[in-house]
């Protein structure tokens, strides 16, 4: 094809993203074809509830607290930010004012979220029973 | 070593995201008010995004003064483009979401206004749907999207009900297989060209005369899979009725009119420069596309016998109407598709208020859905007054001279004839025609059969001033259209022309 | 002059809005009164108007554009000119008298506001569609006028057949209208405008068949207004509205917009005189067809009506025949005897206790002197008495007929006027006159209100004079119209047929008189007369209405039947039922809506996804093949 002169360096790395994505897609298919065959047909009870992060749900005494996701939620939220800290951090003299103001917006807007988070009670484990 | 980034102020232009910042105080106000003091009425923060969003509003004419004077506004290193369309889609965007804001203002209580977070994510999902518009870079056109579409998820949801939960659901994850066709487009994009700027792309595509084309045509049909699930184009319209029946009448309403400008603006930058370019293949699946949707859905709607689910049936049809006006892609055209949209936003969203006004709390015995056309039978006897304004909207939806679509629909077809679309124009003629056939049904059911029993005690429990008001304003709208539209032409072509479209 | 033009225009706009406003609160008299008021100032602007153009000006304004684009083009104008300030002076002045006699006519009713503003409004669409310098601003006047006169007709909505009046009108005058959208299409598409002064300067270059076709499409669309045979019946009918309404709609304006719209295209009319001659020949037929139907009527207001249709006829005659300005003048005249003639036939109404029957009457004048000689005058108008203001605008249609050689029409015409005048005077003389029969029904009447009658003055002293307006009146509008005097040139001839026209309607008002002016007794069907086959044929109105009805009507109803149970519920409802339950289907694999649909959703993009993406490889591979 050497029609398609794709001079772009990104090229290759677009190649190999489809590839994945298809290998990826192959795999779960395979997978799913094989356990098909191969699994052994058990009609037990507790194979056809609801899946629940290991958990059993129907041996369950109480559910898991969605309290729990929502920390995980804030938890995720909140790492994620470091990840635009980091390199702001290493470039901080380079960016300059302009870095910084930018910096302090974002971070006051995150800080406008926690103080809102925290308000209404999100950070405090609330017990079901 | 690297010099510091010395950034000018001035060069900046912050002004340009001057009305989007707006939206986003108000929600954080909103936000901070609350937490400051609990329990506030609803009717604080209906104000409060009101005089926001008029600020916006303010913000916006001035910028439209602006752009007549001097021509497209650049700001945030050419991330903001305020050019004509971004300026006319923001207003419609701000003036459709005044309309639906005082709804909240319901004489029974929902349980979505209790929480001011309604209020706040509204504001958010505004300020989503500007960034949409107001640039070219698809980067920022994702983000927006995003901001708005989870915004408008959990709107969605907080209407409290099982069948809410199920649409907000249904929506999020078909919302986040489009948006990641968007991005695989995006990323084809930005694979062929260097950059994620479209206008750039277009220059680059043209000096290499499309060589990629194969890599544009795919990316092309992530796009249009993206775009065809927000602008519900067959067959990634799945979701429509089903969200629109789970969410409150209100908010499908204004589902059906602000996304989908915001949609439409995006389309038309993405997709006109190829047209134009005379990209075959796109030429024929947008005429496909337009053809089916608009055909498929308005066949659909003929068979509900859920009024909402024939108005969601009936807004995709009308979607697949306006698209036309992409794939026609002249200046008459996209001046069409800003009219025809104005327009729409008012008699639309005066017919989803109709049905919000009657809102029931339970459903009762034999009824299957909220809105079934046996509600409406007979209602000139029981309400005259509201009768009369439902007919006039349907009236006006299904293209009856003299009220508002009428002339949004003979713009758009006038317009595909004089660019040579004979035949889409015969279609499009024929669409209306089939359309016609399910709004007067309804208009055969309030005006020429007997009331049910049951039925009237719902017909105005949900009514307030504002309620009625903003019916009101739609009525007026739609009625009075016909001396607005000359006017409103001549500013929407000036601002369309000038943005080059 | 612009502003008189604005405030003629809008007043009545306003009075309606205004009365509007009040529509659901009870009768207030100060609405009647604000109205009328109202309308006094667009008289008034008329009036100032009427002056300004009789000094030779015309007053043309363009109020705004309505829609321009590319080809498209529609101009909103007014147009001020010697004809349309005729109409506007007939209209502004009969339905001022006809808003303050309302006062009093509908004191009693509960819709007093609503009644003011239907008839505002229906002056508003009557001024915008006389005064409209286009087409398209004068169909817009036409279906106003349409819409007003069915809420005017159906005005007493509670009685079944004033809606049914009231719909069977509108119906008839939408398939009229639907002739005359025809004509105004075939218009545009061969001139490329609307505008009446690029309309009548092009139209001579078109060929003759369209001109034709023109001519025809927008005469249908005045028979359905002015009530031409074969689309009579309605008007007949619509004497179930009050009787202002009768007056001011179904006498004086409305109906006559058929005879305006043909003489405002006589630059169309012109080209194509055997339309013409069958517009007059129309004309003639139904001047006598409603005059002999008038004869055995026993409805005061119906027989009225068909007085009413067969005037039409006669301008129809002289439209027809060219001459446009003899049309317009009595249309002029007729507007305010037949006005009169009507309010007084309300009067009479009032006092009878809506009674209708004129044989129910009799010897009415003792209590109701003002109104016996109003309505008197008034028959001596319509028929033709000289000096009254008929005598001068009717004898000139049959001078018409006789110089432009149309013998036959000339006969029939002139046998009418007989007919004509035996009618009106059958009815004055059984209503007033005779003994006093109303009171076997013990019904005591009483003389309308004082302010009605004056209200009702200025109509009998214009009916009375109008003719000596004729010279000033010819000097006005042949400056639009073609100027033709007809002229019977030898003046024995002339004189002969005055004279004999003068003596024999005065001898069929002799008769009327002789016969009717002392009846007794109230006629039950029994006697010889009312068996026999013409009385019978003329007092079920040639069977036409009973022929609609078995012709299209009953027809009409069997097709829809068969439609509803072939068409719509076989093959409509089966396509559609087939649709749904094949969409139902797809959804009958996925029982478990929540997951299953949100799946089948999902898949469903990814389809899409997919059908894309190998149209674009299709299309890429197909493209480098022809490329390469």
């Amino acid at each position: 094809m050497e029609h398609y002169n794709v001079a772009n360096p990104y090229f290759g790395v677009f190649v190999l993203f489809v590839l994945t994505f298809g290998a990826f897609y192959a795999t779960t298919v395979i997978a799913r074809l094989a356990s098909r065959a191969l699994a052994a047909k058990d009609t037990e009870k507790i194979k056809l509830t609801v899946y629940e992060c290991g958990p059993e749900v129907t041996k369950q005494p109480n559910r898991i607290s969605t309290q729990f996701y929502l920390f995980a939620l804030l938890f995720l939220l909140f790492d994620v930010e470091i990840v635009f800290m980091f390199p702001w951090a290493i470039d901080f003299k380079l960016l300059g004012w302009f870095g910084f103001a930018e910096m302090m917006m974002f971070i006051l807007l995150l800080a406008i979220g926690f103080v809102y988070a925290w308000k209404k009670g999100a950070l405090e484990w609330h017990n079901i029973k | 070593m690297l010099e510091p980034i010395h950034v000018a102020l001035g060069s900046l232009n912050i002004a340009t995201l001057a009305p989007m910042l707006i939206a986003i105080v108000g929600a954080l106000s909103i936000l901070i008010i609350d937490l400051a003091k609990g329990g506030l009425h609803k009717s604080l923060y209906v104000m409060i995004a009101l005089l926001f969003l008029l600020l916006d509003l303010g913000a916006l004419v001035d910028f439209g003064g602006v752009f007549l004077k001097n021509g497209t506004i650049l700001g945030f290193f050419d991330v903001m483009l305020m050019d004509g369309i971004a300026i006319l889609s923001q207003i419609i965007i701000v003036v459709g979401s005044m309309l639906f804001i005082p709804l909240a203002l319901t004489s029974k209580r929902f349980h979505e206004y209790d929480y001011p977070e309604y209020f706040a994510l509204f504001m958010f999902m505004i300020a989503g749907f500007q960034f949409m518009v107001a640039t070219d870079n698809l980067i920022m056109i994702f983000i927006g999207l995003e901001t708005a579409s989870l915004a408008l998820y959990t709107l969605i949801a907080l209407h409290n009900r099982s069948k809410s939960f199920e649409a907000a659901v249904k929506y999020f994850t078909m919302g986040a297989l489009a948006a990641g066709f968007y991005a695989f487009g995006s990323m084809i994009l930005y694979a062929i060209s260097g950059s994620v700027e479209i206008n750039q792309i277009a220059t680059i595509m043209a000096e290499d005369h499309y060589r990629n084309i194969g890599y544009v045509l795919l990316s092309m049909a992530f796009m249009i899979a993206a775009f065809g699930f927000k602008l519900s184009m067959v067959p990634f319209h799945t979701w429509t009725p089903d969200v629109y029946e789970g969410s409150s009448a209100a908010l499908a309403g204004y589902m059906s009119i602000v996304p989908k400008i915001a949609a439409f603006v995006v389309a038309m930058r993405l997709f006109e420069f190829l047209v134009h370019s005379g990209v075959a293949w796109l030429q024929v699946i947008l005429y496909i596309g337009v053809v089916v949707t608009m055909t498929a859905s308005n066949i659909w709607a003929l068979v509900q016998s859920d009024v909402k689910r024939m108005l969601a049936y009936s807004s995709i049809s009308h979607a697949g109407f306006v698209m036309a006006a992409i794939l026609i892609g002249t200046t008459q055209s996209n001046t069409g598709l800003f009219l025809y949209w104005a327009l729409f936003s008012f008699t639309n969203l005066g017919a989803f208020t109709m049905l919000w006004v009657n809102r029931q709390k339970n459903l009762i015995a034999g009824q299957s859905s909220d809105h079934p056309y046996e509600k409406f039978s007979g209602m000139v006897k029981t309400m005259p007054m509201a009768a009369v304004m439902m007919g006039l909207f349907m009236l006006s939806l299904a293209g009856i001279p003299p009220f508002g679509l009428f002339w949004g629909k003979m713009y758009l077809i006038g317009s595909a004839v004089s660019s040579g679309y004979t035949v889409l124009a015969l279609i499009m003629a024929l669409n209306s025609a089939i359309a016609g056939y399910y709004y007067l049904k309804l208009i055969v059911f309030m005006f020429m059969k007997e009331p049910i029993v049951g039925y009237d005690q719902y017909y105005f429990m949900n009514a307030s001033l504002s309620l009625k008001t903003i019916i009101g304003i739609a009525a007026v709208g739609t009625i009075f259209a016909v001396f607005a539209v000359n006017p409103l032409l001549k500013v929407i072509t000036l601002f369309v022309y000038n943005s080059g479209y | 002059m612009e502003l008189y033009l604005y405030i003629a225009l809008f007043a009545p706009l306003v009075g309606s809005l205004y009365s509007a406003l009040f529509s659901g609160s009870p009768k207030s008299q100060q609405v009647g009164i604000v109205a009328s008021g109202l309308l006094f100032t667009s008289f008034l602007s008329s009036a100032i108007l009427l002056t300004y153009v009789m000094s030779g000006h015309t007053v043309h304004v363009e109020m705004m554009t309505w829609m321009a684009t590319g080809d498209l083009y529609i101009p909103f104008g007014f147009v001020v000119d010697q004809v349309s300030v005729v109409m506007m002076m007939v209209v502004t002045i009969v339905s001022t008298v006809v808003h303050v006699y309302s006062i009093g006519y509908m004191d009693h009713d509960k819709g007093f506001n609503r009644f003011f503003a239907w008839l505002s409004a229906f002056v508003f669409s009557m001024m915008v569609l006389v005064m409209s310098d286009n087409f398209a601003g004068l169909f817009i006047g036409w279906e106003g006028v349409g819409l007003c006169s069915w809420g005017l007709i159906g005005f007493w909505y509670h009685k079944e057949s004033a809606t049914w009046a009231a719909n069977e009108a509108f119906i008839m005058n939408r398939i009229a209208d639907l002739g005359m959208l025809i004509g105004i299409f075939l218009i545009y598409w061969n001139v490329g405008s609307l505008q009446y002064d690029v309309v009548f300067a092009e139209i001579g270059n078109l060929q003759p068949v369209i001109i034709t076709w023109i001519g025809i499409f927008l005469f249908i669309g005045a028979m359905g207004k002015s009530a031409q045979f074969p689309l009579h019946t309605w008007l007949a009918d619509a004497m179930e509205g009050p009787t202002p309404v009768s007056a001011l709609i179904h006498a004086a304006t409305m109906v006559t917009a058929g005879v305006y719209l043909v003489v405002r295209s006589n630059a169309i009319y012109d080209l194509i005189p055997n339309v013409g001659i069958f517009i007059a020949s129309l004309g003639a037929f139904v001047a006598l067809f409603a005059a002999s139907m008038a004869l055995v009527n026993r409805d005061m207001k119906r027989i009225i009506a068909y007085s009413t249709l067969s005037q039409l006829g006669y301008m129809f005659v002289a439209a027809g025949l060219g001459a446009y300005w003899v049309a317009l003048f009595h249309l002029m005249a007729h507007a305010f005897f037949k006005a009169l003639l009507f309010l007084g036939a309300g009067n009479v109404m009032h006092a009878m206790h809506d009674e209708l029957d004129p044989f129910k009457m009799g010897g009415l004048r003792k209590v109701m002197k003002g109104t016996f000689v109003m309505m008197t005058l008034a028959s001596v108008a319509l028929a033709g008495i000289y000096p009254f203001a008929g005598f001068f605008s009717k004898d000139l249609i049959l001078e018409v007929g006789f110089v432009e050689h149309h013998y036959v029409i000339y006969t029939v015409l002139l046998l009418t006027a007989g007919l004509t005048a035996f009618y009106s005077f059958r009815l004055v003389a059984l209503i007033f006159h005779g003994e006093e029969r109303y009171k076997l029904f013990g019904i005591h009447p009483h003389e309308a209100y004082k302010f009605m009658l004056v209200a009702m003055s200025p109509l009998l002293v214009l009916a009375i004079i109008a003719g000596s307006f004729k010279m000033t009146y010819f000097q006005l509008v042949m400056n639009l119209l073609p100027a033709t005097q007809y002229h019977v040139h030898d003046q024995t001839t002339y004189w002969i047929m005055t004279i004999g026209t003068q003596l024999f309607v005065i001898a069929a008002i002799l008769f009327a008189y002789k016969k009717y002016a002392n009846w007794s007794n109230v006629p039950d069907g029994s006697s010889a007369m009312e068996r026999s086959f013409f009385y019978k044929l003329l007092w079920n109105q040639y069977y036409i209405p009973k022929m609609y009805e078995e012709i299209f009507a009953k027809p009409y109803a069997e097709l829809s039947r068969i439609a509803w149970k072939q068409i719509d519920l076989k093959i409509v409802d089966a396509t559609v039922d087939a649709i749904a339950n094949g969409i139902y289907k797809t959804g009958e694999n996925t029982r478990d809506i929540q997951n299953g649909n949100l799946s089948t959703m999902l898949r469903w993009m990814v389809v899409g996804l997919v059908v894309l993406s190998i149209l674009a490889v299709a299309f890429t591979v197909g493209y480098n093949a022809v490329g390469a």
